[in-house]
């Protein structure tokens, strides 16, 4: 039985590699894909595809070199708290180093700016005092200046910022878990330290979160080829905005005041632990706009810090609008009182401002229609379209008389009307002033003259209120409308003088149909 | 962005005037607009709602408008000088 024979020796050389295989295929696993990721950026997915199991994670973290102090954090996060910086630092350099080992320069320039800040702040102790418009390109800006070394790797991250912000907001629906392991190890973190580091690690978050992104990024790489190239600039965005948070917090800590400011605004967020990612990004933004603001009260309330938000956001709306899905599908992931508040706050938000939008969006259209309106302010603007309404109606109303006077032919202008032009048309005009006042003389007047049904319609939707006339003896006026089917011209005399100068007035505005118009006026 | 953003907190006091202002306008607007004024003073209209009727009541005039200058330049086409005189008179004043 040769056959039976092997087959059994397979199976149990099979078992026992079965018992055997628990740790080590995981390390064979985690250094093949170390190996790859030394080699090519698909390894990196796999990688951060085999973080979960603590032991993969243990040899990865040793053959990075660092120990296995960095990567524990990933699953022992309160355990061990001073690592953020170390952590950012292996994730972010160590594929920098060894995808791109020419720029070993940069990345040596970089660390020596980390490790030295004291260098790092006679370089931004002048930006400070130099705020401009666009704070973090001034500091960039000097840096180089003053740093001529690193400047290239810090243009690096400027260049790619605004990828670096997109791509950032884009993952964080599926960030749900991992940012908030980051903002809970760092509580330890910056309770512990030195308070001149608290905003250190502080401002690191982003990176640190951006580290997350990474590996997210590199999940997704394996359905998208693309994206590898995407996935390194972010990656070196990462350290170089680390960087940037650095440079951030030496500037604060060169101006007193603004580092108070600074101060207040981190751990105003780093008390806000529900924000999380969103109170990164602002947090950072929001330090960066202290530097600058000085008007900026010391004591921001979360609602004030909201409204800094929806500031910021509006300049960048399509981070914000991503973003904005962000924080919103974040928002399960974290508990407590602070989170529901924040959540409503923020939906709140969203839903004012769509409904701004909705409201602009409608003052443009109504601008559209009114002529000769190039008025910014929302208030003129309503204003003239009021104005332009009011006479667009009153407009209406006359023409529709005025053609009412013609419809029927047996309804002939009195022998005596002829005689007197101007008080048939100080009557016409008056009629459609202060029509509503008499409205069952309306239809009285509307029955026995037969007007044209246009004309009774725009006669109803004239308001005394509206044109802001006195109450004429209405009864007059619409005896006197009615006079003209029945041939008699008493009473017109009484409100003939208040209705044209009234009518003056109000006529003026109407050169819409400037053809029509110019017909009429050429023809008398 | 720091420019914009200092500006809108600066503004931020006088923003609530003008908010009230728009607010008052947009009621007289509604007021002016035969379909919502009845409804003025029971339930509150949003002012989207009120600044798209508006527009299409806007824009009903316009029509209306062009169609009572068709008509009457026809009838002042055909019609005898008295009455034509007369309107001329009443649509120049």
């Amino acid at each position: 039985m040769p056959l039976f024979e092997l087959f059994r020796l397979t199976k149990a050389k099979l078992e026992s590699a079965q018992d055997r295989n628990p740790s080590p295929p995981v390390d064979e696993v985690v250094e093949l894909v170390w190996e790859n990721g030394q080699i090519s950026t698909q390894s990196q997915s796999s990688r951060s595809r085999n973080i979960p199991p603590p032991q993969a994670n243990s040899s990865r973290a040793r053959e990075i070199g660092n120990g296995s102090k960095t990567t524990m954090v990933d699953e022992i996060p309160m355990s061990v708290p001073s690592l953020m910086t170390g952590l950012s630092q292996d994730d972010d350099f160590v594929p920098w180093l060894n995808h791109h080992p020419s720029l070993d320069g940069y990345c040596s320039d970089f660390l020596r700016d980390v490790s030295s800040p004291v260098t790092v702040n006679e370089q931004e102790s002048d930006m400070a005092v130099n705020q401009t418009a666009f704070p973090l390109f001034q500091r960039r800006k000097d840096g180089n200046e003053s740093a001529p070394a690193a400047s290239s790797s810090q243009y690096n991250g400027f260049q790619s910022h605004s990828l670096y912000g997109s791509d950032r907001a884009r993952d964080l629906p599926s960030q749900q878990t991992n940012p908030d392991r980051f903002t809970q190890t760092q509580e330890p973190l910056i309770t512990s330290n030195k308070p001149s580091l608290v905003n250190f690690s502080h401002f690191l978050r982003p990176a640190t979160f951006a580290k997350t992104t990474n590996n997210n990024l590199h999940d997704t790489k394996e359905k998208s080829p693309q994206s590898p190239p995407n996935v390194f600039q972010t990656r070196v965005l990462g350290a170089k905005d680390s960087e940037d948070k650095v440079l951030n917090e030496s500037v604060a800590s060169a101006t007193p005041k603004d580092n108070q400011k600074a101060c207040l605004i981190s751990e105003d967020s780093c008390r806000k632990d529900q924000e999380s990612e969103k109170a990164v990004v602002c947090s950072s933004v929001g330090s960066g706009n202290s530097l600058d603001g000085p008007s900026e009260s010391p004591s921001l309330s979360l609602k004030r810090k909201h409204s800094n938000i929806q500031d910021i956001d509006c300049h960048s709306e399509d981070v914000e609008e991503e973003s904005g899905d962000g924080r919103k599908e974040a928002g399960p992931s974290r508990t407590g009182l602070g989170s529901k508040r924040s959540r409503s706050a923020e939906v709140h938000n969203l839903s004012e401002r769509r409904r701004r939008d909705r409201i602009n969006e409608k003052m443009r259209a109504l601008q559209e229609l009114i002529p000769n309106c190039n008025k910014v302010d929302k208030a003129s603007m309503l204003d003239e379209a009021i104005e332009y309404l009011k006479s667009l109606q009153l407009q209406v109303q006359i023409m529709s008389m005025a053609s009412g006077y013609y419809l029927p032919p047996a309804v002939m202008f009195p022998p005596g009307m002829g005689h007197y032009p101007a008080a048939a048309a100080a009557m016409a005009m008056g009629m459609g002033m202060p029509y509503a006042m008499g409205l069952p003389d309306l239809s009285r007047g509307g029955s026995s003259v037969n007007h044209g049904p246009q004309f009774q319609v725009s006669g109803m939707q004239q308001q005394p209120v509206a044109m802001g006339i006195p109450r004429v003896s209405g009864g007059g006026i619409f005896a006197g409308s009615s006079t003209i089917g029945n041939g008699s011209t008493r009473d017109l005399s009484g409100s003939k003088d208040q209705t044209t100068t009234n009518n003056n007035s109000n006529l003026k505005p109407i050169k819409r149909k400037q053809g029509s118009s110019d017909q009429f006026c050429g023809s008398s | 962005m720091s420019g914009r953003r200092s500006r809108s907190r600066q503004s931020s006091g006088t923003s609530r005037i003008s908010e009230d202002q728009i607010n008052d306008l947009i009621i007289k607007l509604q007021q002016l607009l035969p379909e919502l004024r009845d409804s003025r003073r029971s339930d509150k209209v949003s002012a989207a709602r009120v600044l798209q009727d508006t527009c299409n009541y806007i824009r009903n005039l316009h029509r209306e408008v062009d169609d009572l200058s068709e008509r009457l330049s026809e009838l002042l086409a055909n019609s005898d000088t008295a009455q034509a005189a007369l309107i001329r008179s009443l649509l120049t004043q």
